[in-house]
């Protein structure tokens, strides 16, 4: 975006409310792109490896969105009761995560656990990844870890036939 | 010579099938030919789902059979070890909608399976009896519509609600509910004092003494005078030996051969299938002839049903009647009615016990899908006498699912060379009619008999 | 042609456990009389005296309405009315009828009796009578599914018939002006599931679709816009709608939601998976404080 850090203040009236919007509309950006995969007719791995690659994409291309949720978002939390109400903001990403966890549970390729695990090991596992790539610690092109942090992922879903 | 009958108006029907001598019946055979396999149909499922499936037994006991899987499934908690925790609340919840049930049934049977049958011994013009048309017919199923509603407000419908279940009941009601309830029982409290026995509640309730009879107006002074006048204080008796397996406030389980004990032993209880067709073809023959098991407590047949309550209980009205006339026609019906009007007193008094404050329902810590291996017997003491389930259980789901209703005690075949008990009671009788009243005198359940 | 004044009825039992008829017995005394008034039952195997089911099919030549209790099957040994197949039976009666009516879930699509697998053939009476040319008949077969039948549906069903003539079906046969309804509709625990509010066995509140198995939001019927016995429901008092009209009655697990991962298996009718979760998503996130404490404490 090419504007000027004073000219933004035009449109939003705090660092917040900057922030609170930067959120809602990366997440539906997101939540469109794995809405796609979602639909796509293949297998519920796939689908991890497409989800996981569209959302480090995401995160290549708007590093300062991970900015503003962990240093804004995390440190004001209480900025964002009004009309955020917290998993609001997210609800279409997460709804997204959700329809990925029934269907693979559904096609019995991912085992069936409790919601809340399942989907903190999935959010846990890109968020954690997102702020190490924001520390600009990792030593590899973001991309280049797509695959081996889908297959994490994907290994910790799936479906045991011997339990 | 022999007669081929098929008797309706039974839950379903039977073939009654007698041979004559002298134009008195020598022997009989009864026959239950529709068998829709229940304990083949609950083998697999879910034991909670026994709780849905088991009242579609019968459309006029369902509630008695929710009840006795509902005690079976505690008494599975119970015999792992695991005894649920039920409130007094929910227990009496349950054996009001029982008695509700019980209290509706007689008065249906009464007036649109025997009564009838008994006037037209005497004269076609039923008069107020006539089925369809009849002020007293169409009274006495007003009475059991309303009364029903009692049930309806803690089971959400009658027929086939499933409002028990391990750990307690589904409903929570308020005190308005429990006023209201009373007020849909009073119903019933209204219709015995006007029409059925033509004296107060209260008048009947007092009655101890055969001589009482002469108390009684209305219905059950009609009913009387014309079972004196055609016989049926003679006819129908069997072997006056009686059992109930069951115990409530009100019965008392017990047995009676010679002498009455009170004290029963379930494992005692078994079933025989010698006169039983069989789904295992190389199983049929041609000594086979019905649907029907039989069964026996130690060995030995019995009687059972509200009669039979009465006596365990020690019911001095019936009791003194029994005196008189035996196990006939005449004591069967009046024991019957004799129940309704306690029934109708002792489900008005558990209302009043209600504690709304008590919880409805507590959660089971262990789920029946998480069982290994696990078995229970219940019984429960249902509107023609007690009802018996077995459930076995196995990797949580049902192995097996046995159920042995009050009819096949009544009505089930020849046992080990005895005569079932209603065949017994056919010996001797005079006409086809009058058999056919006998066999309505055990208030039978076609299709609970087979199941 | 009908008679205008008072349509035959022969009511048939098949394989039933007779509920429709306890059903009916438990019908508004009123609305009762009025319908043994203006139709003319002439046959039923638990009410009537004068003829017997063997009278019937010897002597009555012309049906105008038969309603049919219970699933229907060719073998003889199994079941077996008036020594006949209740398959026979029902051909019988069919073939010189006008209307036929399926009273409860069994005669509609088999219902609970179809889950006696040994017995290979149990199905409901348009199956059955599938390879039938019914000549009389002026009307589809129509399907009162439920377990039991309200007798309101049967009573309104037989009026319309006979001040209308037909009767609008939906596409397995059921009445649409009592099946296009949901057993959801008037539940008075709606305003819980509007909010997500989790419910409970033996309590007022709370909603119990999310785990105590209720098929209300699936279900065609009316039952919380009619109510049973005049004045309840089974949602209505705490126990959940086991979708007994509906044709895969009886399921498995009634009493408990099917779900994965924590998601419900199936939701609402004609509602995608995407939008319940989305509105149940906003919904949850707003914690209603009245809705989360005692009706009356």
């Amino acid at each position: 975006m090419k504007m000027s850090v004073g000219n933004m203040y035009n449109y939003f009236s705090s660092k917040e409310e900057l922030a609170k919007f930067a959120i809602k509309y990366s997440t539906n950006i997101l939540a469109e792109e794995l809405r796609e995969v979602n639909n796509m007719d293949i297998t519920s791995k796939k689908k991890i490896y497409l989800f996981v690659k569209k959302y480090l994409e995401n995160v290549q291309k708007s590093p300062e969105i991970i900015e503003y949720f962990l240093r804004v978002y995390l440190s004001n939390r209480e900025v964002f009761k009004q009309g955020c109400e917290g998993f609001l903001c997210v609800g279409e990403f997460v709804t997204e995560v959700m329809i990925l966890l029934d269907d693979g549970a559904q096609k019995k390729e991912f085992r069936e656990q409790e919601f809340f695990p399942a989907f903190g090991m999935i959010m846990g596992c890109l968020g954690g990844f997102a702020f190490l790539s924001g520390e600009n610690v990792l030593d590899k092109d973001l991309l280049s870890y797509s695959d081996a942090v889908a297959e994490n992922i994907y290994r910790a879903l799936k479906y045991d036939e011997s339990v | 010579m022999k007669t081929v009958d098929i008797v309706e108006r039974i839950e379903g029907e039977a073939k009654l099938n007698c041979t004559w001598k002298d134009g008195i019946i020598s022997d009989a055979r009864i026959d239950f030919l529709n068998f829709r396999g229940f304990e083949y149909i609950l083998e697999g499922k879910s034991p909670l789902d026994a709780l849905i499936y088991t009242p579609r037994i019968c459309g006029i006991c369902g509630q008695a059979h929710l009840k006795a899987t509902v005690d079976a499934l505690e008494n599975v908690y119970e015999n792992i070890g695991e005894k649920l925790e039920v409130t007094q609340k929910a227990k009496l919840l349950r054996q009001i909608g029982l008695n509700i049930e019980i209290i509706d049934s007689h008065i249906k049977w009464f007036y649109l399976f025997i009564m009838p049958d008994i006037i037209k011994l005497d004269s076609n013009d039923l008069g107020i009896y006539e089925p369809l048309k009849g002020q007293r017919w169409l009274e006495a199923c007003k009475t059991a519509s309303e009364t029903i509603k009692s049930l309806a407000i803690i089971g959400g419908q009658w027929p086939h609600s499933s409002y028990m279940l391990p750990g307690g009941v589904v409903s929570d009601p308020t005190l308005m509910d429990l006023v209201n309830m009373q007020n849909y029982l009073h119903y019933a409290l209204v219709f015995f004092e006007k029409s059925i026995a033509g004296i107060s509640l209260e008048n009947y309730l007092s009655f101890d003494s055969v001589n009482n009879i002469e108390k009684l107006n209305s219905d059950m002074k009609c009913f009387k005078d014309l079972c004196l006048k055609h016989n049926l204080q003679n006819f129908g008796k069997s072997y006056n030996r009686f059992i109930t397996l069951g115990e409530t406030n009100l019965f008392k389980n017990g047995k009676i051969k010679i002498k009455l004990v009170n004290k029963i032993d379930l494992t005692k209880v078994s079933e025989n299938s010698y006169f039983t067709f069989s789904m295992i073809e190389k199983e049929n023959n041609d000594k086979k002839h019905t649907w029907s098991k039989s069964v026996s407590y130690n060995d030995n047949i019995y009687e059972t049903g509200p009669l039979a309550r009465a006596i365990t209980s020690n019911r001095k009205f019936i009791k003194d009647i029994h005196k008189n006339y035996a196990d006939s026609v005449f004591t069967r019906v009046m024991s019957r009615l004799d129940e309704l009007a306690y029934l109708i007193d002792d489900t008005k008094s558990l209302i009043s016990k209600i504690n709304i404050k008590e919880d409805s329902f507590i959660k089971p810590k262990i789920i029946l899908s998480e069982i290994e291996k696990a078995s229970a017997i219940s019984v429960v003491e249902a509107t023609r006498g007690s009802l018996y389930h077995k459930i076995n259980i196995e990797k949580g789901k049902i192995k097996s699912y046995d159920v042995i209703t009050p009819t096949v005690w009544n009505l089930g075949p020849v046992y080990k060379k005895q005569k079932g008990i209603a065949q017994n009671a056919m010996i001797g009788l005079p006409s086809i009619e009058i058999a056919k009243i006998v066999l309505r005198s055990f208030d039978v359940c076609s299709v609970c008999t087979t199941h | 042609m009908m008679n205008q004044s008072k349509p035959t009825i022969v009511w048939f039992q098949a394989i039933t456990c007779n509920g429709n008829t306890h059903s009916l017995l438990s019908s508004n005394s009123n609305r009762f009389e009025l319908f043994l008034n203006s139709f003319n039952l002439i046959y039923h195997p638990s009410l009537t005296i004068n003829n017997s089911l063997e009278y019937i099919l010897e002597n009555q030549k012309e049906i105008d309405f038969l309603l049919v209790e219970g699933s229907i099957s060719s073998n003889e040994f199994i079941f077996s009315i008036s020594n006949d197949s209740s398959k026979n039976l029902l051909e019988k009666l069919a073939l010189r009828s006008k209307y036929i009516i399926a009273v409860g879930s069994c005669a509609s699509f088999g219902g609970i009796h179809a889950k006696f697998t040994q017995n290979d053939d149990i199905c409901g009476i348009k199956e059955a009578l599938e390879n039938n040319n019914l000549q009389t008949l002026i009307h589809p077969i129509i399907n009162l599914s439920g377990c039991p039948v309200h007798p309101e549906w049967i009573f309104q069903t037989l009026f319309s018939l006979k001040t209308f003539g037909k009767i609008d079906l939906d596409e397995v046969g059921r009445p649409k002006e009592l099946y296009s309804t949901l057993a959801h509709h008037g539940c008075t625990r709606n305003e819980y599931f509007e909010w997500k509010v989790e419910g409970n066995f033996g309590q007022k509140e709370g909603c119990l679709f999310y785990n105590q198995g209720c098929r209300g939001p699936m279900t065609h019927s009316s039952c919380n816009k009619i109510l049973w016995n005049e004045i309840s429901s089974k949602t209505r008092v705490g126990m959940p709608c086991i979708g007994c009209t509906e044709t895969d009655f009886p399921r498995n697990n009634m009493l408990e939601t099917k779900k994965n991962m924590g998601i419900p298996q199936e939701v609402p009718l004609g509602i995608s998976k995407r939008a319940y979760l989305s509105i149940s998503g906003v919904a949850k996130t707003f914690k209603i404080d009245r809705l989360h404490k005692k009706l009356m404490e």
